[in-house]
């Protein structure tokens, strides 16, 4: 197998398992990629736990987890086609905010109240890198609801129909994905 | 002497498809480089991602990019390098160029624009200068244009309607969405004469070529039918038919040689492989759009020209122009409409394709100082660019603070589900000052070693005054329409897709690159046919008018080589 073709399906373990609520520890047990290697669970689990307050889950309208935004998000920075800054970025951030988070509390930020990491984030935001960390993720949760479900996100177009937008024809298929053309 | 080809063209997009096309069916040897990849209808998807986000057509800006200078508000000037900023200058390095992912608004300049220093008189700082040809000589290849390109309209009467060899469009116009309705109605109360927007797209099967499917993505995408008339589509497809092109794509050409009489010799390019290769040809033509074909030449030094090719003025890359003007924008909210109408305003895939030209000149003491009339502009009525994400994004910004959560969910679907949003685009002459051009800079280059292009931005005055003139006047119409939420405001930054100048034509050498033929006055054998040859933009997106100077050149070009060899 190709490096790329083996980075490029190394999300599939991601994809399988159940993200539902908190997202529990196995998460990044099957992370494989080169590319992503450098995050750790941790690392894992507070972006999605931030993912999930950014864009939260609702009876009528989908959040992170119902659009896929981690595994969206994997598979952006598995992509051997992104930018190591980005990568490098979105990393260092995730840090950061851990840090934040430690000086602040006594316990870990995926296990602080709703309320707690709204007053945490909103600090966070105060700092220019915070800020434009917490931008970074959301434009990349607003990719997963909104871009082709063949990039990984917007499962069956649920994001779509949540906004009753109208896709256009034709549609990207899976070997002309845009780095592949 | 025994020549690779008859002509060489670097580029293949709007100024170079029209001279592919014409010497290739006239039995002409001729050769395309181009620097990016050969796309075709089964490449181009409706995918975000791929056209607007991740620059799918356009290099990596880590590899290439450009140097940007513009004015702080104390009149100092800061620069930056693209990569580090959110602005792009690459506009479609594939084949046919940028015209595949234009949204094909087209209009044709006026007499006036001809001679615009004769017209309206001087402004100061600006460098307004009267065309060296009329309107009159290029109408004839405007009119070829709607016929070989194909641009569907239906011409009515208003009080700046050029004049026309044909009495209508060859092609009716596109399907119209109900917004058209709404917006002739409001015009109508008001005066104005709203009329169909012509477009570069096929609105009935014709040339070969299918006919619009109106997918709902037309503008920054590449047209999956053919129907939109990009160079590749209308012209290189056909030229490539006669057997007569040889198009080589990721072609990047490096250098222009010249040799000691300064006359071209060959074309040095680097291919995908990066191996170098030269050709040479009867005739050469430059058609890489403004920036990079300023650049080129630039980088091309010589014997006889130590300063660029065809810079021994120092006049290349001078008055770059872009298209100045305003934007707009309102929201048909469903609450104040019937069903019946809710139902149709949600109608998806056809054009709004409203255009107002009431205002190409003003006479407004109020506003101007002056009972002299003022060059104004083109009113444009789009749909709001269906792009999600981009939509999405900009619902993130609350009162300096991001949005996030229930409240930015909440704003969403308000956003997407609750109305119908009008966009308008407005256009007017940017006007070229000695603060707008195109220089190597002295320290970025891109990936091949060579400098890159530096691009300094100067905003003149006339454009934001014109710019918010225009933009009051479309917002006027969105509120007859019913419309809430309406915003319009002039725009300084400059439109990136919408580039001309840097290699102006005209008779005096000492002000101008190129001659009346857009032959570069000092090199015998080089042509430059993309939008650089403008001394002045219109008031009106620069598309038509490249392709139809871009056909007149290349008549002059069939002359120089003999004539027709078949027809």
């Amino acid at each position: 197998m190709k490096r790329r073709d083996f980075l490029l399906t190394s999300g599939s373990g991601l994809s399988s398992l159940s993200l539902s609520g908190i997202v529990n520890a196995v998460v990044c047990s099957d992370l494989p990629a080169p590319a992503v290697r450098e995050f750790t669970q941790q690392d894992w689990l507070i972006i999605a736990a931030v993912q999930n307050h950014l864009f939260p889950s609702e009876q009528q309208a989908p959040g992170a987890v119902e659009i896929q935004a981690l595994r969206y998000l994997h598979n952006y920075l598995a992509n051997p086609a992104t930018d190591p800054e980005n990568v490098k970025f979105i990393h260092s951030g995730s840090r950061d905010l851990q840090q934040f988070s430690e000086k602040n509390h006594t316990i870990p930020f995926t296990q602080l109240s709703i309320d707690e990491r709204e007053k945490l984030l909103r600090e966070f935001e105060t700092r220019p890198e915070g800020r434009r960390w917490l931008v970074t993720i959301l434009n990349y949760i607003l990719e997963s609801l909104l871009t082709d479900p063949v990039y990984g996100g917007n499962p069956d177009g649920i994001g779509w129909q949540w906004l009753e937008h109208r896709a256009g024809e034709p549609r990207p298929p899976a070997n002309k994905r845009y780095w592949l053309l | 002497m025994a020549y690779d080809f008859d002509i060489c063209v670097v580029g293949s997009g709007a100024g170079a498809g029209p001279v592919i096309y014409t010497l290739a069916h006239a039995g002409y040897k001729v050769l395309v480089l181009e620097k990016g990849p050969w796309y075709t209808e089964q490449d181009y998807f409706k995918d975000e991602l791929k056209t607007s986000l991740r620059g799918g057509y356009t290099p990596d800006l880590r590899e290439q990019q450009h140097v940007v200078e513009v004015e702080n508000d104390d009149g100092s000037w800061r620069s930056f390098p693209t990569y580090q900023s959110s602005w792009n200058f690459w506009n479609g390095n594939v084949v046919g160029g940028s015209s595949n992912f234009m949204s094909g608004f087209f209009h044709r300049l006026k007499p006036n624009d001809f001679h615009l220093l004769s017209s309206y008189g001087p402004i100061e700082r600006a460098n307004i200068v009267d065309w060296p040809i009329s309107y009159d000589e290029m109408e004839p290849y405007y009119d070829r244009v709607e016929k070989v390109v194909g641009v569907s309209g239906r011409v009515i009467n208003h009080p700046f309607q050029e004049p026309r060899s044909s009495k209508d469009f060859p092609f009716p116009p596109t399907a119209e969405h109900p917004l058209a309705g709404h917006i002739d109605r409001a015009c109508e109360r008001l005066g104005i004469h709203s009329m169909p927007m012509p477009r570069a797209i096929l609105s009935q099967p014709a040339l070969n070529r299918k006919a619009c499917v109106y997918s709902g993505y037309c503008g920054s995408y590449g047209c999956a039918t053919g129907a939109k008339g990009s160079s590749r589509a209308a012209l290189i497809d056909s030229a490539m038919a006669t057997g007569n092109v040889h198009l080589r794509p990721h072609a990047m050409v490096t250098h222009i040689h010249s040799d000691p009489q300064g006359k071209v010799c060959a074309v040095e390019y680097i291919d995908k492989e990066d191996n170098k290769h030269a050709v040479n040809a009867r005739l050469y033509v430059v058609a890489a759009q403004a920036i990079e074909t300023s650049r080129l030449l630039l980088n091309s030094v010589g014997p006889k020209h130590p300063d660029g090719l065809g810079n021994n003025n120092g006049q290349v890359g001078k008055n770059l122009i872009f298209a100045g003007g305003g934007a707009g924008s309102g929201r048909l909210s469903y609450d104040k409409f019937s069903d019946q109408q809710v139902s149709e305003l949600k109608e998806f895939g056809t054009f709004v394709n409203r255009s107002v030209q009431d205002w190409y000149e003003i006479s407004d003491k109020d506003m101007f100082k002056t009972d002299a009339p003022q060059k104004g502009g083109t009113i444009d009525f789009v749909h709001l660019h269906p792009n999600p994400v981009a939509r999405a994004s900009r619902q993130t910004r609350s009162n300096g603070q991001i949005l996030w959560g229930k409240p930015l969910k909440n704003r969403l679907k308000t956003h997407f589900t609750g109305g119908r949003y009008l966009k308008v685009e407005a256009f007017c002459d940017w006007l070229p000052t000695d603060n707008s051009h195109v220089s190597l800079d002295p320290n970025v280059k891109d990936k091949w070693g060579l400098p890159v292009a530096r691009i300094k931005v100067d905003v003149h005055v006339q454009n934001l005054k014109v710019g918010w003139y225009l933009a009051n006047k479309s917002a006027d119409i969105m509120r007859a329409m019913g419309a809430d939420n309406v915003l319009a405001f002039a725009s300084g930054a400059p439109p990136t897709n919408l580039v001309a100048g840097g290699c102006r034509f005209g008779t005096d050498p000492e002000k101008s690159v190129l001659n009346p033929d857009c032959r570069v006055h000092d090199v015998d054998n080089l042509y430059v046919t993309d939008g650089s040859f403008m001394p002045t933009g219109g008031s009106v997106p620069h598309t038509w008018t490249i392709y139809a100077n871009a056909f007149r050149v290349a008549d002059k070009l069939l002359d120089r080589l003999g004539g027709a060899k078949q027809v």
